[in-house]
């Protein structure tokens, strides 16, 4: 059946758009961003901007911006580790992503149990990742503690490069982590150029509001420029603290944040491929927390997607977390509405499954749950499509002649799967058969009961890379991790290397 | 030929089951074979496959379909040669109630089981159920109801059998939304299916009682 009208949501009017583009150009020629790295205010006095070294502002002008947006690719594709699947970043395709680097994971043997994670806890995420039907990136997620600091950047890609198959956002703390990291991906793809030629990891750079770049930031945005890995630019202002109150003064901060972004990537490799991203929230004004699953959060995302839509970029949005600290109702509708708007927004990667209490927590069972809202809103965002075909006017009529239903209906049977959504693990409830003799589980449980065969389906560590490859990224990871104090990672190579059978 | 015929009752290919039964036989089979040692075994496949979330009810209902296609060619054989149908089913939904989605693919599915299935409708009073059960003697009789204002007429179907002697000639088998089994057993049913493929378990276990 062909596709026809499909549901957007649009928060911003044409207009509006324009205005807030043009007051962000105001804003960075003045007073401009700062920039706290001296390789970075170099970059910029380079490529034309001016630059107060004293001051570490740069000043950016209109036909800085204008370049920028001319040289940046509108779309680009990111693969999986193994180069086969494709995922188109442009127009209104979505994918979600586990969100960000949580600080805690609920303990999955007790889930009431918050607490800091460890090696295990990151591949049980990977694997359940891996078996979840709607999350497609993984994100670089929880920064272990049985590693030293300086290190936990390095380690979560060197875990996931061993155990994920989906493409990854990640992030480096610090210039040494950035080159190991970059070796490891390389090590994977089997080289720098292949790498560039089918990207499958993104490096995310985070804006310091308002209008702010930290030393870090600059070096994960320049260098994953001119390394040939994709870049994201993630901008978190919080209205009525790092930002006006307003939610338009916010999205107008985060424009000028994601713009400024821009210039720096494109004046470190023009045409790097780069994507605009969302993140502002609003700050609870009785807790003073950031409320990242508030209607204004949604607002200020979905606003900051359509601008970035509006310059044909690539997109990316925060939604889908949950604020509440425990898998319940509120985080059922924190992240079914935040899921939603995104997909109806068309961000083209969402970063939010799994994610509770302020972006603070990953949770195994709620990311299960997120799974089939992803697959919920996916199917809203499908739309209805109206044709003879489906409209299946001649079958209504010979159906009520015949006094017959439609169940028994080739009709039936050729679109059922195809019109309906189904939920992939059987946690959402839709059996009228069952539950009535006051013995039914909630969400939670049936979520654990799926993370736990998800688990003991695959108990152990063997990774699906070649045992050369394994071989590889260990002595990279164990030489970094012994420069930094740790004579024996968490994981050994013999765990990892697939037995044969 | 048998694996052909077992293959097309899984597909739902009331056009192609017909026609290889047709050709069985021809080749020789016998009717109470094709019956016994093929279709009968796909649908319990069909049924085991549902029931393990493997089919869908309009997949399972088009295998039913596909095997009462092929028991319009045997059923005239089969009568000839004296063999009787496993079970003969009365179903309705009870008074009151409209909705007969439910009954009616209890009813295909156990009609797929080898049943004789006489379908009353919904809307059936205890009245008209009695007169069923007199006039085609049943081994079973089936009610359905969605509502939980309807389902309360499942016990008058019940007293009526019992005022006018029948009750202990027909086991009486229950289903739809509102109904359980504390409920079955509450106002004294023989049994109760959550769903259709379950219906077809318990319509046989009635039938041999």
């Amino acid at each position: 059946m062909e596709k026809h009208a499909v549901p957007k949501w649009q928060v911003l009017e044409e207009s509006d758009i324009t205005h807030i583009v043009e007051r962000a150009y105001a804003l960075l020629s003045n007073p401009g961003v700062t920039v706290r790295d001296k390789n970075a205010l170099e970059l910029m006095s380079d490529a034309g901007a001016k630059v107060d070294v004293k001051k570490n502002t740069v000043r950016i002008s209109p036909d800085l911006i204008d370049d920028a947006l001319k040289s940046v690719p509108k779309g680009f594709d990111v693969y999986d580790h193994s180069r086969k699947e494709c995922y188109s970043l442009r127009d209104s395709n979505v994918y979600f992503e586990t969100g960000g680097t949580p600080v805690y994971v609920h303990d999955f043997h007790d889930p009431t149990k918050q607490r800091f994670a460890v090696t295990q806890d990151l591949i049980h995420h990977i694997k359940v990742v891996n078996a979840c039907n709607n999350i497609s990136f993984h994100s670089s997620l929880f920064t272990t503690t049985d590693v030293p600091p300086q290190i936990t950047d390095a380690y979560r890609l060197f875990v996931s490069l061993l155990f994920s198959t989906r493409p990854t956002i990640l992030t480096a703390f610090t210039p040494s982590g950035y080159k190991v990291m970059r070796k490891l991906l390389w090590i994977v793809a089997r080289g720098a150029e292949r790498f560039s030629n089918k990207p499958s990891h993104i490096i995310c750079a985070n804006s310091v509001s308002p209008l702010g770049w930290s030393q870090m930031s600059t070096y994960n945005l320049i260098n994953s420029a001119r390394d040939n890995i994709p870049s994201m630019a993630v901008h978190i202002p919080f209205a009525g603290a790092t930002a006006p109150v307003t939610l338009a003064g916010t999205m107008l901060e985060a424009t000028a944040e994601n713009l400024s972004g821009l210039v720096i990537h494109q004046a470190a490799r023009s045409g790097a491929r780069f994507i605009w991203g969302g993140g502002a929230c609003n700050l609870n004004m009785r807790s003073a927390t950031p409320t990242m699953a508030s209607p204004e959060a949604i607002l200020l995302d979905c606003g900051i997607i359509e601008i970035g839509k509006h310059f044909r970029l690539p997109t990316t949005s925060n939604l889908g977390r949950a604020d509440g600290k425990r898998i319940d109702m509120q985080a059922g509708i924190e992240s079914g509405l935040g899921i939603t708007a995104s997909l109806l927004a068309g961000a083209n990667i969402v970063a939010g499954p799994g994610m509770l209490e302020f972006a603070s927590t990953q949770s195994l069972e709620k990311l299960i749950i997120d799974n089939e809202i992803c697959g919920f809103a996916r199917r809203l965002s499908k739309g209805i499509n109206v044709c003879p075909e489906s409209l299946a006017e001649e079958l209504i009529r010979t159906n009520k002649k015949e006094n017959k239903h439609f169940l028994t209906s080739k009709h039936t049977l050729r679109f059922f799967k195809e019109e309906f959504w189904e939920p992939s693990f059987n946690t959402i409830d839709q059996d009228g058969r069952s539950g009535k003799e006051a013995d039914a589980s909630d969400i939670r449980e049936r979520a654990h009961l799926k993370v736990k065969n998800i688990l003991d389906l695959d108990p152990t560590k063997e990774s699906s890379l070649e045992p050369a490859c394994v071989d590889e990224l260990f002595e990279v990871m164990e030489a970094f991790a012994r420069k930094e104090g740790m004579d024996k990672l968490p994981i050994s190579r013999e765990e990892v290397i697939e037995k044969e059978v | 030929m048998q694996e052909a015929i077992r293959q097309a009752v899984l597909d739902g290919d009331g056009t192609k089951t017909r026609k290889l039964t047709r050709d069985a036989l021809s080749q020789g089979f016998a009717a109470q074979q094709i019956l016994d040692e093929v279709l009968t075994p796909a649908m319990d496949i069909v049924g085991e496959e549902y029931e393990k979330g493997e089919r869908y009810v309009p997949e399972m209902l088009m295998s039913a379909e596909a095997m009462k296609s092929a028991m319009v060619v045997l059923k005239p054989l089969l009568v000839e040669a004296g063999v009787e149908a496993c079970g003969k089913l009365v179903i309705g939904t009870v008074e009151g109630d409209l909705h007969d989605i439910g009954k009616d693919l209890v009813a295909m599915m156990v009609e797929g089981a080898g049943f004789e299935v006489i379908n009353l409708g919904a809307e059936i009073t205890a009245e008209q159920f009695v007169n069923a059960v007199k006039e085609h003697k049943p081994n079973i009789i089936g009610m359905s109801a969605l509502l939980t204002t309807t389902m309360i007429h499942m016990p008058d179907v019940i007293d009526a059998l019992k005022h006018v002697g029948l009750r202990d000639q027909v086991k009486v088998m229950i289903g739809g939304a509102p109904v359980t089994q504390s409920y079955a057993d509450k106002i004294g049913a023989d049994g109760y299916a959550p769903d259709a493929a379950n219906a077809v378990k318990l319509a046989i276990t009635l039938a041999r009682k």
